[in-house]
């Protein structure tokens, strides 16, 4: 591979010998190359590694690799996705760049032509100038203006030119691979490369040869020299995603690496200098990882030389608005849709809802209520879609129907409890509660939250809506019963 | 029949020494294409042919051989057809053995 890197590429075609063209010539104009052969395997790469560019094969055999374009586009929205297929058809070519792919090559393309292309798209951007202020860091992919919010970028003006290792801390779906990348675009690395990896969903024998790279001959697979992570990001920064979930046995190599600035390659007894800025994130509390064992205290006390806390979103609910405005605009972009900023109404029950999933999840609200809704603008019941799960259960002595407890409330209807799957309520307790197929359906953020609402009005039935004998029965503190009323817009009234 | 020198055909990247080692496992496997596309034809597998053509149709592109490329796609198109030409079918066959055994006198030459 040659001293130029210019990024992280994946190429998904089902023809093996295709790939191995492309694959061969790419790199040779400094990408690094990953090969999918289904949509599948797209998905995997996706889900482990921040890759700048995909090749997207328009016809994978027995599957459409336009399929995989809305998947691409929602999960990686960074990457700029490349059509490229043995013709050109108009028709394709506007579908695919109307849903999010940055251009469509045809195969006869040569590949130094290719190439130019994607380095076009996926250039470093220029620096952005010092002394940002909210505005600029909103450039940069940081919407907020709370306090919490101001605070952050407050500590990121100061972290920026630091190369000191930083330790992200916060819950899933707080936005820490978007501040990795903002502290990055503002720092002085900021014409370098910046790369991620998710420590979790790589498998431990092929995160090794990720990070360090490996020489020929290393292993069955390694049929040519492979350089790591580590080393190609040498003068840029590196984020560690999900730092917590690394094995024990690459923890201490990672350690050293942080300790000595060397990397060797699998195979190679030749250590190579780096200056790699790292930047490492988890979700999980890694002191406690620490006393279980499973995250070396020494390799802790080094990634954790700056920790910055994430505020999750209910910390910093005044940033909500400015949020859903920036993904309308976005989702109105992708899908073609003209939706208006929601109603004062509506806006209120973003902002008292918990959003246990963080941004993550609001964003997924987002982007279902613009794909959904009926109208130009967003209803509740497309927000909170996955608390709206039919009602086979009705409220005690409401006096009402459901469907008018709806329309009196906005409010959530009552998640299902139909005759389609029977899971024990607890073990040993001999009782057996029917959840409805669809909660099944979802992802488990989501499931969570239509359970707790679920388990709630069960209780709250049973108990004829007494709050202090709910939330002993719930093992928990009546504040949290309250919380949790107001969270699922539960009104006790309904089941006295 | 034998293929003379000026009949051969070269790839596009013939004098780009990186390509050869793959321009060759390409032409090497060209045989292995044809004797899955001629199979498929003769199962009336239309589906399959369908796709294998594509395959060729997008590795004959990228590998620089425009001429197979197009065929295969001529292949493609009407194996694609809801009252496939077999006729027409057999003939193309025929005709991208042929370019096939021509690019492969253009690989020995090279």
């Amino acid at each position: 591979m040659p001293n130029e890197y210019n990024g992280r590429l994946l190429i998904v075609d089902d023809d093996r010998q295709t790939c191995a063209f492309w694959k061969l010539a790419l790199s040779e104009a400094g990408f690094l190359v990953d090969l999918a052969h289904n949509l599948d395997e797209m998905k995997d790469f996706v889900s482990r590694y921040s890759i700048d560019a995909v090749l997207l094969d328009l016809n994978l055999g027995h599957e459409n690799g336009l399929d995989g374009l809305p998947y691409l586009v929602s999960k990686s929205p960074l990457s700029k996705v490349f059509v490229l297929t043995a013709h050109a058809s108009l028709e394709t070519a506007i579908w695919a760049l109307q849903n999010g792919a940055t251009g469509y090559i045809t195969k006869d393309t040569a590949p130094d032509e290719i190439a130019a292309q994607i380095k076009k798209h996926t250039q470093v951007p220029d620096p952005i100038p010092p002394d940002m202020s909210g505005g600029e860091f909103a450039r940069v992919g940081m919407i907020g203006n709370s306090k919490a919010f101001q605070e952050l970028c407050q500590r990121l003006q100061q972290l920026k030119n630091v190369d000191s290792t930083i330790l992200l801390l916060g819950e899933s779906g707080t936005g820490k691979e978007v501040i990795a990348r903002s502290l990055h675009k503002i720092s002085n690395r900021s014409t370098e490369r910046f790369e991620a990896i998710n420590c979790a969903a790589i498998p431990e024998n092929l995160l090794e040869s990720e990070l360090f790279g490996h020489k020929r001959g290393a292993f069955t697979d390694a049929k040519v020299d492979r350089k790591g992570i580590l080393e190609l990001c040498s003068t840029g920064t590196l984020l560690f995603d999900e730092i917590g979930d690394m094995p024990l046995s690459l923890q201490a190599k990672l350690l050293r690496v942080l300790q000595e600035r060397v990397v060797t390659p699998v195979g190679s007894a030749t250590p190579i200098k780096i200056q790699t800025r790292v930047i490492a994130a988890t979700h999980r509390d890694l002191i406690e990882e620490v006393q279980s064992g499973r995250f070396r205290e020494d390799l802790y006390y080094r990634l954790s030389v700056v920790p910055l806390y994430i505020p999750p979103l209910r910390h910093r609910k005044e940033d909500i608005p400015l949020l859903v405005e920036s993904f309308i605009n976005e989702f109105n972009q992708r899908f073609n849709r003209v939706i208006t900023m929601p109603a004062d109404s509506v806006m209120r029950r973003l902002i008292a809802y918990d959003w246990p999933g963080n941004i993550r999840e609001l964003r997924n609200a987002i982007e279902r209520a613009v794909v959904l809704t009926q109208n130009d603008h967003i209803r509740v019941e497309d927000l909170f879609q996955h608390l709206h799960l039919p009602n086979n259960t009705p409220k005690k002595n409401s006096g009402l129907s459901q469907q008018q407890n709806q329309a009196n409330t906005q409010a959530i209807s009552s998640p299902a409890v139909e005759s389609s799957k029977s899971t024990p309520a607890g073990s040993g307790s001999g009782l057996e509660v029917d959840i409805d197929e669809k909660i099944f359906q979802l992802p488990l953020t989501e499931a969570k939250q239509a359970f707790e609402k679920i388990y709630l009005e069960s209780l709250l039935n049973d108990t004829g809506g007494n709050i202090s004998e709910t939330s002993k029965r719930a093992g928990r503190y009546r504040a949290d019963i309250y919380r949790l009323l107001e969270r699922y817009d539960l009104h006790v009234d309904e089941f006295r | 029949m034998a293929v003379t020198k000026n009949e051969a055909i070269f790839s596009l990247y013939k004098d780009q020494p990186i390509y050869r080692d793959l321009l060759q496992d390409f032409v090497s496997c060209l045989d292995e294409r044809m004797i899955q596309s001629r199979a498929a034809f003769e199962d009336e597998s239309w589906k399959d042919l369908s796709r294998l053509m594509h395959q060729l149709r997008g590795a004959a592109a990228t590998y620089g051989y425009p001429a197979l490329a197009e065929i295969a796609g001529s292949v493609e198109l009407a194996s694609g057809q809801p009252a496939v030409p077999t006729e027409s079918l057999a003939v193309y066959i025929e005709e991208i053995v042929s370019i096939c055994k021509k690019i492969e006198a253009g690989m020995e030459l090279t």
